[in-house]
């Protein structure tokens, strides 16, 4: 176990699959086996950080003061589409208590957005695209010297919608046009056109999305002090090691001379992966005076200039035999990446989930005069759920069949596009375990069939994602002279609970309590490398290369015990914290008596992530169904219950999975029925730039939810047998619930969010949606 | 500048203030108690809230000069002399807490709600957090937390 | 900045002789917080703080009259057996508003001063046929609330007036009442559209008398004099109550001209009406 190799990893990370070299076991530690009896992994222990948290002395990046600390605010373009002319900060900076003022003019010229643009360009793009940075003595005096900038701004004509973006006659935020790469992302297998003529039923239907914004309750934030030229930044970030890279390249620094630290953060959803222009500029603002620098997003910049979920304009066509063998789907698409580049492809579901021979895709990321996009939990895969699953229901009733019938149908026993059997897929057992805590044998026949004012129906959909996670990920394990241990990761827990399941894993294979086993994260000076957080990777990647560590250390400790005691070391078992002769067990030392031997009071051991199985393909699958109420005379919808049926690995921990879940799905409900940007297509202006106008779901929104997992584990996968779940829970949510309305109503709904306006004009007729 | 005087926690506090200063700021900047969280600024989101003269208000919205002479309780002095409040304790069992940056506001609505109404319905429940935003735990396990926090205390009395 | 903190109306009328458009008033905060960080809001001079002013604050009955002090919380309102007894509508109304941490401070003074066309007190208040009452340096004086608007975000209050009291007769035994707010979102939703209503029918179901508010669907309330004439005298049916729906959507149409969320608003409108009648009545739940 002790040797190491290195291999060529590819894993799916947000929105694309990532290659990297990477540092693996040569030999994998053995799988836990699907129905072993462990003691603390799989048990729903208290949550790791759940003190600090409820006592309130967790301290979030924003509550970080330091000594002569300064505040920095950001001065940001008013106009969908501008160029700087002038820039006089005369004013500001002679106002009392304004320390420095950064703009293009002295601002050094970092590359951003992929080389598209800098920290500070005169061109720009959105309303919210940053002008100027000012240092003061206080928030609100440096709020206050925003508004003595003077900006001449050249105002250009925008362009806010993605369609119209599109036309050869829309002004152009590139000299190579608005289509991003100048051309569509396209898949193709089999022969769609061929399938379609040959299909007995054909559809197509048009659907749209919209943006939404990840809003998590912690606005971004840094806090960066120099001592010399040594850089600590504490940010709240899903990623350390990615803004240190960032703030190594941006300032030209070596990067040992950048130490990024994340204890503890407000939530991210992907809106923290990547590194910010603010922890830049204020890292460039604190070594011009002196001082360290606090820099804090205010909820309209977190509306304006943080990220979201692209929209989504999606044409389907799908082709079925009479006996609803899916033949053929085509997927047209377009979404706004906004002013720079992201990604807004939605077709991967519509590719992986269903067997289908003949598929074709087509999409396009466009570029809008509106805030960029940034992965938000699950990127496309919710906004294309929506769509495939409706197209999913409308071919089912096309062929006469029951819509969990008609995925049965054509459930996928394979990768549909590689070819490649899954490590596990237990996507069966879900529907059936879902369908069967709904009632689903309950559900209207026949659409919109309820009598009265307000009507129920039942939907379903289904989930892919990926969620494997993959190598290279370290994890050192410390083990101190009483026996109690470190674990240190420099992967970050968002809010998932990633304290939490690595000290189970460690507590589990030394077989120590949890109270004895500390949990170290995100420090880039003192936590090994792990990924960012996101993309469902995190618990697949840390929690095997945890375990490797632990077994790594009882190792170490056998080998101890064996030259203490004079005995070969297969003769040594470890067993409940001691060291104990497999031959004579009365001769035996504990943990912390064999550490007083040593002469090192730490020993260390650093574990590994294994490589992913080759020749397999690894996927999360699940099932969501949804009970909703309309009212049909106010629009209203009202979701009654939901119950997620979901194959995600082995459950770690049941109460903070199920936190996950019912999180994911109330993001879900938002998705479906309330959360939405706006634009204003006469100014290019965001109208929803506060929380009264971007709307959330809260308590009295929830429904009843049971989330169901069909799975004991995935040993093919890694050694601790776990997938990541926090997409999978918000992947389906909205689908279903469209899926169930149109099982009240009768009436297809292909627009999101489900307003209530939305829903009186699809019930009663009227103006064209959207 | 405005002198304020106010208890908090239990302890005495004077501040001098501008009339711009929110309650939120004044606890935050100038005493340091930064467990109460600044979300909207709005009172949109509930990260301010705190137990001001017995009620649960957002100090984001609360001007510091109107604070002068109240009695205010912060998520700093929920816990008493080192022990958790039963509603802590019941978020720590049912795993109410996620990210955590909602969490004091939500234990201070509870608290509240469990002072001033021993036996809540789940309606009462609902109503007494529904101005308290989350964006992690879709709720369940803070609702299941106070319900399970309530019963504990009733047995208590 | 002046900050002034009146202790009583004596101290709050010598105030207002100086009061000028640079004087902001400080009821609970709830709006004025918000309002101060809009780029269009200019600092003002002086500050007077109304929460100290002991007669603001009380809930009584006097004369007949039921009156509410313009600093009296939502959640005071709500918490009082004199409203629930004698004007639940009211109370209704107010515990819709925003959270219980905004109804702990929000004032009834506030909301109905800012005048937002989403304001949940303002069509009770309407149905109620309340006055306000007004302070300034000649003293009191009372205004309908029919009267005191004059736009959205716009009373009749100058300058050096504060609004101190709000004043309406108990709606006696007999008497049925309901407020409905549809909303975007169970809490903290400014509502798209409220409606208040007041009914007394008669043993065999004839409506005697009737108060129709809606608020959010004409630019400045009023009652529907046309949906509550045609009701007047007629049964206690889903039809009626249907009618007087469609006769507020015309009367909608007609003032404010068919609009981008007119095919919306008209079937809801309609269908609020006809609900909150239906509340009222007693026939359909609260």
């Amino acid at each position: 176990m002790a040797d190491k190799k290195v291999i060529k990893s590819r894993y799916f990370f947000e929105e694309d699959f990532e290659e990297q070299l990477a540092e693996v076991p040569a030999e994998k530690v053995a799988a836990w086996d699907k129905k072993a009896k462990l003691k603390i992994v799989g048990k729903g222990v208290d949550r790791y950080d759940a003190y600090d948290k409820v006592s309130g002395t967790a301290r979030y990046t924003f509550d970080i003061q330091l000594p002569h600390m300064a505040y920095a605010k950001t001065l940001r373009c008013p106009y969908a589409h501008a160029c700087i002319k002038s820039i006089d900060v005369s004013q500001a900076e002679k106002m009392p208590g304004v320390l420095a003022v950064l703009t293009a003019d002295n601002a050094p010229k970092i590359k951003w957005y992929r080389g598209t643009s800098y920290l500070f360009d005169r061109h720009l793009r959105y309303a919210g695209d940053e002008v100027a940075c000012v240092a003061a003595k206080s928030e609100r005096i440096a709020a206050q010297a925003l508004k003595k900038i003077k900006v001449e701004y050249e105002v250009l004509p925008f362009v806010a919608d993605a369609g119209k973006a599109m036309q050869p006659d829309a002004p152009k935020l590139y000299e190579n046009g608005n289509i991003a790469g100048g051309k569509p992302s396209v898949y193709e297998r089999g022969n769609a056109d061929e399938g379609f003529n040959r299909a007995d039923v054909v559809v197509e239907e048009t659907f749209d999305t919209q943006v939404v914004v990840h809003n998590p309750t912690e606005p971004h934030c840094s806090v960066v002090n120099w001592d010399g030229d040594k850089l600590t930044v504490w940010d709240s970030t899903q990623s350390v090691f990615g803004v240190r890279n960032a703030l190594a390249d941006s300032l030209d620094i070596p990067a040992n001379h950048v130490r990024v630290i994340k204890k503890y953060m407000g939530g991210g959803f992907g809106s923290k992966l990547a590194a910010g222009k603010y922890t830049i500029m204020a890292a460039l603002l604190a070594r011009t005076i002196g001082r360290p620098v606090k820099i804090s997003m205010d909820r309209e910049e977190m509306n304006l200039a943080v990220g979201n979920r692209p929209d989504s304009v999606q044409k389907l066509k799908f082709g079925a035999k009479k006996d609803g063998t899916l033949l053929a789907m085509s997927h047209y698409s377009y979404g706004a990446a906004g002013a720079y580049p992201s990604g807004a492809g939605c077709s991967w579901p519509l590719r992986s989930i269903y067997k289908c021979p003949n598929v074709r895709t087509e999409e396009y990321t466009v570029f809008i005069n509106a805030g960029p996009g940034r992965p938000f939990r699950a990127p496309g895969h919710v906004q294309g759920t929506f769509a495939l699953e409706a197209m999913i229901d409308t071919m089912a009733e096309k062929t006469g069949m029951d819509p969990l019938d008609f995925r049965l149908k054509n459930y996928s026993e394979i990768d549909p596009v590689s070819g490649q059997p899954y490590t596990t897929k237990r996507l069966r057992e879900a529907y059936e375990a879902g369908a069967k805590a709904i009632g689903w044998e309950n559900r209207n026949k026949k659409p919109g069939s309820d009598s009265g004012v307000i009507k129920r129906g039942l939907g379903m959909a289904s989930q892919i994602w990926w969620g494997g996670g993959g190598p290279p990920t370290y994890a050192n394990l410390k083990m101190n002279r009483d026996g109690s241990v470190e674990v240190l990761c420099g992967t970050q827990d968002i809010g998932t609970g990633t304290y939490t399941i690595l000290a189970q894993v460690a507590a589990e294979v030394l077989e120590l309590p949890m109270d004895k086993v500390s949990v170290i994260l995100g420090d880039t000076a003192v936590t090994p490398y792990a990924h960012g957080s996101g993309g469902s990777v995190t618990a697949p990647s840390t929690t095997p290369a945890v375990r490797h560590a632990a077994e790594l250390m009882k190792e170490k400790l056998i080998g101890y015990a064996a030259a203490q005691m004079n005995l070969p070391p297969e003769r040594i078992a470890y067993r409940s914290g001691e060291l104990v002769d497999r031959d004579n067990p009365a001769q035996k030392m504990s943990v912390s008596a064999l550490m007083r031997k040593v002469r090192e009071q730490v020993l260390v051991t650093t574990g590994m992530r294994e490589a992913n199985p080759e020749g397999y393909a690894v996927n999360t699958f699940g099932a969501q169904f949804a009970e909703v109420e309309v009212h049909t005379d106010t629009g209203k919808i009202v979701v009654k219950r939901i119950v997620a049926a979901h194959d995600i690995g082995r459950t770690l921990n049941r109460k903070l999975l199920e936190n996950q879940f019912e999180g994911g799905i109330m993001q879900g409900i938002g998705f479906a029925l309330m959360e939405e940007r706006v634009i204003d297509r006469n100014t290019g202006k965001v109208l929803t730039t506060n929380l009264e106008n971007y709307k959330m779901t809260l308590l009295p929104d929830m429904p009843e939810i049971e989330v169901i997992i069909v799975s004991d584990a995935d040993p093919l996968l890694n050694n601790t047998g776990v997938k990541g779940i926090g997409e999978p829970a918000h992947i389906p949510t909205a689908a279903a619930i469209a899926n169930a309305v149109y099982n009240a109503t009768g009436v297809r709904f292909k627009s999101l969010p489900l307003t209530p306006d939305k829903v009186l004009q699809g019930l009663y007729g009227g103006v064209k949606q959207g | 500048m405005i002198t304020v005087s106010l208890t908090i926690n239990k302890k005495e506090y004077t501040c001098e203030i501008d009339p711009q200063t929110t309650l939120l700021e004044l606890l935050r900047e100038h005493l340091g108690l930064t467990g109460t969280k600044r979300g909207c600024e709005i009172g949109e989101c509930g990260a301010c809230t705190v137990i001001m003269d017995g009620l649960t208000v957002n100090s984001c919205l609360v001007p510091a000069f109107q604070a002068d002479g109240s009695d205010i309780t912060t998520i700093e002095g929920i816990a008493s002399n080192g022990k958790l409040h039963p509603v802590q304790e019941a978020f720590l069992e049912y795993d109410a807490v996620h990210c955590g940056f909602c969490t004091p506001g939500m234990v201070l609505s509870a608290v509240n709600l469990l002072d001033n109404n021993p036996q809540p319905s789940q309606e009462d429940i609902r109503r007494a957090l529904a101005g308290n935003l989350c964006r992690c735990t879709g709720y369940q396990q803070i609702f299941d937390a106070v319900q399970a926090a309530s019963k504990k205390m009733k047995s208590k009395r | 900045m002046n900050y002034l903190r009146p202790k009583n109306l004596t101290e709050l009328t010598r105030t207002l002789s100086d009061a000028s458009a640079a004087t902001q008033f400080v009821a609970g905060g709830t709006d004025v917080l918000v309002e101060s960080r809009q780029p269009y809001f200019s600092k003002p001079q002086t500050l007077i703080d109304l929460s100290r002013v002991d007669e603001l604050k009380s809930i009584s009955e006097t004369n007949g009259l039921i009156r509410i002090g313009a600093m009296a919380t939502h959640s005071e309102i709500i918490a009082q057996p004199l409203i629930q007894r004698q004007a639940p509508l009211l109370a209704q109304a107010c515990a819709e508003i925003g959270s219980q941490q905004i109804r702990n401070r929000g004032t009834l003074g506030g909301n109905i001063c800012n005048a937002s066309p989403c304001a949940d007190t303002v069509p009770p208040l309407l149905a109620l046929d309340a006055q306000v009452e007004v302070l300034n340096e000649q003293g009191l004086r009372r205004v309908a609330m029919q009267e005191f608007f004059v736009k959205p975000y716009q009373t009749v209050l100058q300058k050096n007036e504060v609004l101190t009291a709000v004043y309406f007769p108990p709606l006696p035994d007999g008497y049925g009442s309901a407020f409905y707010k549809l909303g975007r979102r169970k809490a903290l939703a400014i509502s798209r559209i409220n409606m208040a209503a007041v009914l007394k029918t008669n043993h065999h179901g004839i409506i005697e008398e009737v108060r129709l508010a809606p608020g959010s669907v004409f630019p400045v309330w009023k009652r529907v004099a046309a949906a509550e004439r045609f009701l007047t005298g007629k049964k206690i049916t889903d039809q009626n109550f249907m009618q007087a729906g469609q006769i507020t959507a015309q009367e909608m149409i007609k003032i404010s001209g068919r609009r981008w969320s007119t095919p919306y608003k008209e079937p809801v409108v309609a269908a609020l009406v006809k609900r909150v009648l239906l509340m009222a009545a007693g026939l359909e739940e609260q």
